[in-house]
């Protein structure tokens, strides 16, 4: 039977409660729970929860950008007190908006939904171009990387990062995962990416796909 | 076609004159005489349109309040929000019109328009919704939405008084129909629109010519909501919502004059003109008469195949 107090927090970020969340981390740790066990049946629980309301239509975009807030507002406090090597424990997430585009919502979005569910999030921002991202993903020695695109017009620079990945050896290694407005699942084939997501939610249940498979 | 009935066309399309005058989206944002010739040469090439709209753009209001920029693509894009406490629009006046250039230019735009062209012109202004996501960033908006929704209220009576005088100024212009583009609006839920949001809307449009409420994406939840918003004439709604299915779940829609949805991305832009026919085909039969405005489901970008227009262009007036 789940911990009281981790059900509290679960219930605070399925409720969206800004204010009291903290209050409700501190009483797990005060209690002898680790950071591990707050995320991962807390937290990961209560944006799992978050989700599928989001999925039934019972949240919307505000809720889950909400919901992120939350968990923003609970993490440093377990971040001091966590072991370094959770982050890690799923994998390193590079996440992009690709070259030529600057809307950063869906991305950010997907990138708090990430953090909370113990990857670690490489957040390159916007406009970035493909030698950036992959760049990074040599650099970092991460394997999974969400591209985010809204306008139809910029759709190519999710090729180039496709191709980029490939010219410099990686294309094995590497799962290129795209979402945003303009893309689909015929984008996504048509691009030679691996995933589409649709939703952040998606996105999380595809990027757990491939960390498992690892 | 049997059944199809009365319908306007009016693709938000002017974006396709910057691709046939073969000048820069740049240069037709700053400069009313090369998107007046645009929007001119546009309609040269479809000379149908029952309604034109000139080159949409959303950063205009946030621009005349002095809000960041850079041109990203064809248009400029807000680029920070310099409003960190909503109190501090208080204090801000509304850009005067006339005197802000960034609005007098587009002012200017449908005034030659209008007169040039003698069509009826619809003019875009953003609402008070997505204006407050561009002043405060939409993060802030979403807490204050969820967290204190008096303040919330006051940013959007706010943004309405700053919007509003150049809403005014553009009908004055000449615009017959005024579209109000909402597409922040997609963010919040039905009860958040109807709490603080709605009467913003009812307050913007009243007295304005014909106006239009347009807000993108899968809006089937919000339609009851938007069918109560008085003032409003027209829905101009994404391609998510099927409107023949939405006419018949939702009957306060009856009251609203439908305008959509033919996918600007999957069907004008990347689609074929056989899909194209096909999907404006299908859209006025599923309307069995109903009287509509075809347009497409948002904004048409620049570099749609100009075949895929025709096809448009020619399927409704075929089927008209």
């Amino acid at each position: 039977m789940m911990n009281g107090s981790i059900a509290a927090v679960r219930d605070a970020i399925d409720t969206l409660d800004l204010d009291n969340v903290c209050s409700l981390v501190q009483k797990c740790l005060d209690e002898g729970l680790t950071p591990e066990e707050i995320i991962e049946h807390g937290i990961g629980q209560g944006l799992d929860i978050v989700g599928k309301k989001f999925e039934t239509g019972e949240y919307f975009l505000a809720d889950l950008i909400m919901a992120g807030e939350v968990v923003k507002e609970a993490m440093p406090i377990l971040k001091r007190r966590m072991n370094p090597g959770l982050a890690s424990k799923r994998g390193t997430v590079i996440l992009a908006t690709v070259a030529g585009d600057i809307h950063e919502i869906g991305k950010n979005i997907v990138g708090m939904i990430l953090s909370a569910n113990g990857y670690e999030v490489v957040d390159l921002g916007v406009d970035v171009s493909a030698s950036s991202i992959i760049d990074t993903a040599r650099s970092t020695g991460a394997r999974l990387i969400g591209l985010s695109a809204l306008l139809s017009t910029m759709v190519h620079s999710i090729r180039e990062v496709v191709e980029a990945s490939r010219a410099a050896g990686l294309r094995e290694q590497v799962r290129i995962v795209i979402g945003g407005a303009c893309t689909s699942q015929a984008l996504c084939a048509e691009m030679g990416a691996d995933a589409y997501g649709e939703t952040a939610i998606d996105a999380l249940r595809i990027f757990n796909g491939f960390s498992q498979a690892a | 076609m049997a059944g199809a009935g009365p319908f306007l066309i009016a693709p938000v399309a002017s974006g396709l004159g910057i691709r046939i005058t073969g000048t820069e989206a740049r240069e037709n944002i700053l400069s009313p005489d090369v998107q007046a010739a645009s929007v001119t040469a546009f309609l040269d090439r479809f000379p149908d349109v029952d309604i034109v709209f000139p080159v949409m753009d959303t950063s205009v209001e946030a621009r005349a309040l002095n809000c960041p920029f850079e041109f990203k693509g064809r248009v400029p894009v807000i680029s920070g929000h310099p409003f960190e406490d909503p109190d501090a629009l208080n204090g801000l006046s509304a850009p005067d019109p006339q005197a802000c250039e960034t609005m007098a230019d587009n002012v200017r735009v449908v005034a030659r328009i209008a007169r040039d062209t003698g069509r009826p012109v619809g003019a875009f202004v953003v609402g008070p919704v997505t204006l407050a996501a561009h002043l405060l960033g939409a993060t802030c908006l979403v807490r204050l939405a969820a967290r204190d929704t008096s303040a919330f209220g006051g940013v959007l009576g706010n943004c309405l008084r700053f919007i509003r005088p150049y809403a005014l100024a553009l009908a004055a212009a000449g615009a017959s129909h005024i579209a109000i583009l909402e597409p922040q609006l997609i963010f919040f839920s039905p009860a958040v629109y109807e709490r603080s949001v709605r009467s913003r809307i009812e307050d913007l449009a009243c007295g304005l010519p014909s106006p239009i409420l347009h807000v993108c994406g899968d809006t089937r939840r919000h339609l009851a909501a938007f069918a109560l918003t008085a003032h409003v004439q027209v829905l101009s709604l994404d391609a998510a919502v099927d409107f023949s299915a939405a006419l018949d779940a939702t009957p306060g829609l009856s009251g609203k004059t439908l305008m959509g949805n033919i996918s600007p991305v999957e069907v004008l832009h990347r689609g074929t003109p056989g899909l194209v026919r096909e999907t404006v085909e299908s859209l006025v039969k599923s309307m069995r008469g109903r009287h509509f405005i075809l347009s497409s489901g948002c904004d048409m970008v620049p570099d749609t195949p100009l075949e895929n227009m025709e096809a448009f262009m020619q399927t409704a007036l075929s089927l008209r």
